[in-house]
C-alpha cells in the first residue's frame, strides 16, 4: 500500500515537471489546454472566475514551461500523443469527470482523449476549434494549402519574431508603469525549432474523421471574425458530432479568452 | 513619459509644427490600431511607403487587411497573444500588402497602451522598411543551405573513399595474416608484428572516419526491428571481456525487472553506441569495474522507455570540459590522447546516432570518481 502510495507521488512529481502543471483550489474539476503559440499563461484572465473548482493548467510537451527535452518530433508527429499526454495528466492526477477546456489545436487533442477514454470526461469546452484548418473538397477550413507552407516559411525566417519575445516584461500597475512591482516574467516561451514542427502537426493535420466519434458532451465556441477557425468550421462540427452545442460569441479573433475572457468564463460556467 | 494614448478623434493639427513634422515625416511608419484590429491612425510616411490614401485605411481597414495569412496567422497566435499579455512586442518581420499589390518588407514594433478617459486600449505599431535587410537574410539563408549541402556532399564523398581504403587494408590484412602462418625469420616476424599493428589502427580508425563521414552525410537509416535484449547486452560485454580482463576490471549486465525480453530498436546502431561508450569506459578506467545497466519504464499502454547506462569508475571528466565532450573529435584533455590515443570521434558518432533516435546523452562524472554517461530510448511498447 505503501509503495503503490509512493508511486502515485512520483508518478505526480513526473507529470507536474513535464508538463509545468498549475493544480489548485477544490471542487468540480476543470482541465485548460493552451493552443498553438502559447502556453497556460493564455488563461490567466480565465481562471480566476472558477475560485470554486479544482483548476489544473498545462503547457503541452514543447511549449511553455514544458519539459523541451521531452520533445521529440517522432513522438509528437500527430496529435495523438499530446493527447496521451493529457490522460497521463488526468491518471496521475486522478481526475475524474473533467470538464476539459481546449483553445484551437488543444480543443482536437481533448476531443482525441474524450474519444479514447470517455468515462474520464463529462464535457469538453472546445474554444475556436478547428478539426482541419485547410479547405479541401466541399469543406470550408479557413485556410489554404499555399498559405499553410506560407505560414511554415514564415516561422522559418522569423526565429526573432519569437525569441525576442521571450524577453522579460514588467508587469503590474499599467496605468502608472513606473510604480509596477518589476515582477518580471516571460510569457509563452518557444524554441523555433520545437514551433516549427508543432505548426505542421496542427495546420496540416486533419481530425474530421473524430468528430462522430466524440459522444462526450460538448460546446463549441465560435468566435466572430476569426481568420484560423472561420464559421463554418463551428457549424461543421456542431453538425458532425453526436453530443456538441454550438455558441456563437460576440468576441472577435482567435483568442476570445483573452479578448473577451468574461464571456469565455460564463460559457463554461453553463456546462458545470 | 506617460503611456496615454491619443484620443483617436484628434488631429496632429493640435500639435506644434515641428512635433507634426516628426510625427508625419519620420523615416517609419506609425499606426494607431484599435484592439479589434480597426486602423484608427496612420502616419503620412505609412501611406507614402504604401500607397493607401488616409481614408482607405482609418476607419475602414484592420491591420489583418493589410498583411498576407502567414502574417494573420501569425497575428492571431502569437502578436495578438502577446501583446494582451505582456504589451509590447519587438522586432517581428511582416509584409505589408500595399495599394497596387506590392508587398512591403516591415520591422514592427508594437505596444499595447491604456486608452484615455476609460477608453479601451490602443495598439502603436512602428514600421520600419526592411526591403533590404530581407534580401541580405535571404542571401544569408541561401549561404547557409549551400554550405549544409557541400557538408553533405564532402561526408558521402568521404564515406565513399572511406570504403574504397578499407577494402585495400582488408587485403594488406589477409595477406599479412598468410605470411605470418609463414616460417619467418626473427627479423621478418618483427617486421610483421609492426604491420600487423599498424594495420589494425589503421582499420579501426578509418572505421570511425567512415562512421562519422556516414552520420554527417545524413545516410544513416535507422532500422528498428525486434530483438532479444539480453543476449544483445551479453554481446555487447562480451567484446570488451578480453580487454577488460587484462587490466582486471570487473565487467557487469544489470538488467531491471521491468525489461522486457524484446524491445524494438535498431539493434546494430545501438550496439554502435554501447560499445563505444562500452569502451571508453574500460579505456579511462584503471581498476574497479563497469556496468552496463539497462532499465525500462511504460509511460503509457503504447510507449516504452529504456533507459541505458554505462557507469565505471575510471578517471572521471573534468566539469568543464563536460560541456563540449560530446561534439566531434573532443577528449578529455590534451594529455589523454597521449595517453589513451583514439581519436575521440566515438562519442560525437554516438550522439548523432542518439539524435537521430530523438534522443541525446546525459553525463555524470567528477574527475576521480568515475563517470556514468546514460541515455534513453522512446519506443513502441512491445
Amino acid at each position: 500500500m505503501a509503495v503503490l502510495a509512493d508511486q502515485g507521488v512520483a508518478a505526480r512529481r513526473r507529470v507536474a515537471a513535464r508538463h509545468n502543471l498549475t493544480d489548485t483550489g477544490r471542487g468540480p474539476v476543470l482541465v485548460f489546454a493552451h493552443g498553438f503559440g502559447c502556453d497556460q499563461t493564455m488563461w490567466q484572465f480565465v481562471t480566476p472566475a472558477f475560485a470554486d473548482c479544482r483548476t489544473v493548467l498545462y503547457d503541452l510537451v514543447g511549449s511553455g514551461g514544458s519539459d523541451l527535452a521531452a520533445y521529440s518530433p517522432g513522438r509528437y508527429a500527430s496529435l495523438e500523443a499530446h493527447a496521451e499526454d493529457l490522460l497521463g495528466i488526468c491518471e496521475a492526477l486522478e481526475l475524474r469527470d473533467v470538464v476539459f477546456v481546449g483553445h484551437s489545436v488543444a480543443a482536437t487533442i481533448g476531443m482525441i482523449a474524450a474519444a479514447a477514454a470517455p468515462d474520464r470526461f463529462r464535457s469538453l469546452v472546445l474554444v475556436a476549434p478547428s478539426p482541419r484548418y485547410m479547405d479541401d473538397a466541399g469543406y470550408v477550413g479557413g485556410l489554404t494549402r499555399e498559405s499553410v507552407e506560407e505560414f511554415l516559411i514564415f516561422l522559418d525566417q522569423n526565429p526573432l519574431g519569437w525569441a525576442n519575445l521571450m524577453a522579460p516584461v514588467i508587469m503590474g500597475n499599467t496605468d502608472r508603469p513606473e510604480l509596477s512591482s518589476r515582477l518580471a516574467r516571460s510569457f509563452c516561451r518557444t524554441d523555433p525549432a520545437i514551433l516549427s514542427h508543432f505548426a505542421r502537426v496542427t495546420f496540416l493535420g486533419d481530425h474530421r474523421g473524430l468528430l462522430p466519434r466524440v459522444t462526450t458532451p460538448s460546446l463549441i465556441l465560435q468566435c466572430a471574425r476569426d481568420a484560423v477557425a472561420p464559421p463554418e468550421v463551428g457549424r461543421f462540427m456542431a453538425r458532425t458530432m453526436p453530443a456538441a452545442r454550438l455558441v456563437e460569441l460576440g468576441a472577435t479573433g482567435h483568442c476570445p479568452h483573452l479578448s473577451a475572457p468574461e464571456e469565455v468564463a460564463s460559457a463554461i460556467r453553463s456546462v458545470l | 513619459m506617460t503611456a496615454v494614448a491619443d484620443p483617436p478623434t484628434a488631429e496632429t493639427d493640435e500639435l506644434p509644427a515641428d512635433w507634426r513634422d516628426l510625427v508625419e515625416n519620420a523615416p517609419c511608419g506609425y499606426l494607431t490600431v484599435a484592439l479589434d484590429g480597426t486602423i484608427l491612425r496612420a502616419n503620412r510616411t505609412f501611406l507614402a511607403w504604401t500607397g493607401y490614401a488616409s481614408d482607405e485605411l482609418v476607419g475602414a481597414r484592420r491591420l489583418a487587411d493589410l498583411l498576407g495569412l502567414a502574417g494573420r496567422l501569425f497575428l492571431e497566435t502569437r502578436l495578438e497573444p502577446m501583446l494582451r499579455l505582456q504589451g509590447e512586442v519587438r522586432g517581428v518581420a511582416l509584409e505589408i500588402a500595399c495599394r497596387g499589390g506590392a508587398r512591403l518588407p516591415v520591422m514592427v514594433n508594437a505596444v499595447q497602451v491604456p486608452g484615455r478617459d476609460g477608453a479601451p486600449d490602443l495598439r502603436r505599431f512602428t514600421l520600419m522598411d526592411m526591403t533590404e535587410r530581407q534580401a541580405y537574410e535571404e542571401a544569408l539563408r541561401a549561404a547557409r543551405r549551400q554550405a549544409e549541402t557541400a557538408l553533405r556532399e564532402k561526408g558521402e564523398l568521404l564515406a565513399m573513399i572511406g570504403h574504397d581504403i578499407h577494402n585495400g587494408l582488408n587485403a594488406l590484412g589477409g595477406y599479412v595474416q598468410l605470411m605470418e602462418r609463414g616460417t619467418l625469420t626473427g627479423q621478418q616476424a618483427r617486421y610483421l608484428g609492426i604491420m600487423r599493428q599498424a594495420l589494425d589502427t589503421l582499420t579501426a580508425l578509418t572505421g570511425t572516419v567512415m562512421a562519422a563521414a556516414e552520420a554527417e552525410a545524413g545516410a544513416v537509416v535507422l532500422e528498428p526491428r525486434r530483438f532479444a535484449l539480453r543476449p544483445w547486452a551479453d554481446a555487447q560485454l562480451a567484446a570488451l571481456a578480453p580487454r577488460a580482463a587484462e587490466k582486471g576490471l570487473a565487467l557487469r549486465l544489470e538488467i531491471a525487472d521491468t525489461v522486457p525480453e524484446e524491445v524494438e530498436a535498431d539493434p546494430l546502431r545501438l550496439g554502435q553506441i554501447v560499445a563505444n561508450l562500452l569502451a571508453n569506459a574500460v579505456k579511462f578506467t584503471e581498476a574497479g569495474e563497469v556496468v552496463l545497466s539497462v532499465a525500462a519504464e511504460r509511460p503509457s499502454a503504447r510507449r516504452l522507455r529504456l533507459d541505458m547506462a554505462v557507469r565505471d569508475t575510471g578517471i572521471g571528466i573534468d566539469p568543464e570540459r563536460l560541456e563540449g565532450i560530446t561534439g566531434a573529435f573532443v577528449q578529455g584533455g590534451p594529455d589523454i590522447r597521449r595517453r589513451f590515443g583514439g581519436s575521440g570521434m566515438g562519442l560525437a558518432i554516438g550522439c548523432r546516432l542518439l539524435e537521430l533516435m530523438d534522443s541525446r546523452l546525459e553525463i555524470e562524472s567528477a574527475p576521480g570518481r568515475g563517470s556514468v554517461f546514460r541515455f534513453s530510448l522512446d519506443l513502441p511498447a512491445p
